[in-house]
């Protein structure tokens, strides 16, 4: 696999997609750039929704340049996917495999998304107009060909905020909240046919 | 799985159902400090990175003889699920069959792999800075690259030359 590959990202105004690219293996100086990059939009954009009083993403105190540690660990890849010269999205996966808990794939190799997240200027809730729409979709999607590519038949894993369920009950199936994550969030799974359902290759 | 890209007509659609979403997950605590048995090992930091090597090589190995998980488990006889946590968790200490099994089928020495996998001890100071140097150079990917080649090579000489006296726990 290459370093790093070209993908699209949707505006929000029309159909056009941009180009842009996914980079496979990130570094600890990308993802301290990365928080640089997005500390202080998200910040002033939770002064606003302080302001007005509106409620404030779940995840809003993430670091970045903190979660950049974990790559001293052997088990932990950071993948992005970046345009116009900043990281619009970010996500760390553990290449060590969880076992599947749907029944269909009961202990079978599946591959878990520790972190996703998308960069502040892209949520609406944060931004009003988002920049580029579809980075969780193109993270996701490199998930499911990265596990592919383990030979985890393209599953995944993860585990939610809140505020996020209802995006990933759309494509995942919903296996309620669990007792082994430390926050008590509920995790979500997707199987071999449901990775076809979502990139509409059956 | 043939192809695992969408078309951009479908990523068009896909983005529209992500537009105004929140899309943060967040996983479970990092390795080594998610679970009760890792603290106790915390106080034993000599057996981490061995254990870690151990999986690790499993893995590795595994890999450059172009096996699946499903294959190796079936060719060695021992349950997938087990495999799976024997390369998931560094914790995890299997069956000394099991331990035999994967050495016949990896083509890896028995006893040095008893003593990795944590079945028995020994104090063997080459194979320990050996099985440190291999975790610290490792990184489990998809495909094995020059380096980590290099590292699991390396490691394997090692492993082969060292002559271990055990002490069965």
């Amino acid at each position: 696999m290459t370093s790093r590959r070209s993908c699209r990202l949707k505006v929000p105004d029309g159909n056009d997609l941009v180009e842009a690219e996914l980079v496979y293996e990130l570094s600890k100086d990308d993802l301290v750039q990365a928080h640089l990059d997005w500390a202080p939009v998200r910040l002033e954009a939770l002064r606003r929704l302080h302001e007005s009083h509106r409620p404030w993403p779940e995840h809003w105190h993430w670091d970045w340049s903190k979660k950049a540690q974990m790559l001293d660990l052997l088990a932990y890849r950071c993948m992005g996917i970046e345009c116009e010269g900043h990281f619009q999205g970010l996500m760390m996966v553990s290449t060590l495999a969880v076992k599947g808990r749907l029944a269909s794939q009961l202990g079978k190799p599946v591959l878990y998304i520790e972190f996703l997240e998308n960069a502040p200027w892209n949520l609406r809730s944060l931004a009003g107009k988002p920049q580029f729409i579809g980075v969780g979709i193109r993270l996701l999607e490199a998930a499911i060909e990265f596990s592919d590519n383990e030979g985890f038949g393209g599953r995944i894993g993860l585990h939610s905020l809140p505020q996020s369920e209802n995006y990933y009950r759309k494509y995942m199936t919903d296996l309620g909240l669990d007792a082994k994550q430390s926050q008590g969030l509920r995790y979500f799974e997707m199987s071999t046919e449901q990775v076809l359902h979502f990139i509409e290759r059956r | 799985m043939k192809a695992i890209r969408m078309s951009d007509e479908v990523f068009r659609k896909r983005a529209m159902e992500e537009d105004g979403c929140m899309i943060s997950a967040i996983g479970l605590e990092p390795l080594f400090t998610k679970s009760e048995e890792t603290s106790r090992h915390a106080a034993e930091p000599a057996k981490e990175p061995i254990r870690f090597a151990f999986s690790t090589l499993i893995s590795y190995r595994r890999r450059a003889l172009r096996l699946t998980m499903e294959d190796l488990a079936e060719k060695a006889r021992i349950e997938l699920d087990e495999l799976l946590r024997i390369e998931e968790d560094a914790n995890y200490i299997p069956e000394p069959r099991t331990v035999h099994q994967l050495a016949n089928h990896l083509k890896l020495p028995i006893p040095q792999l008893l003593v990795l996998s944590g079945n028995v001890t020994s104090a063997n100071a080459e194979l320990t800075e050996a099985a440190v140097r291999f975790a610290a150079r490792s990184r489990a990917v998809e495909k094995l690259n020059r380096e980590q080649s290099d590292a699991l090579n390396e490691f394997v000489k090692v492993l082969i030359k060292q002559k271990v006296e055990t002490e069965k726990k």
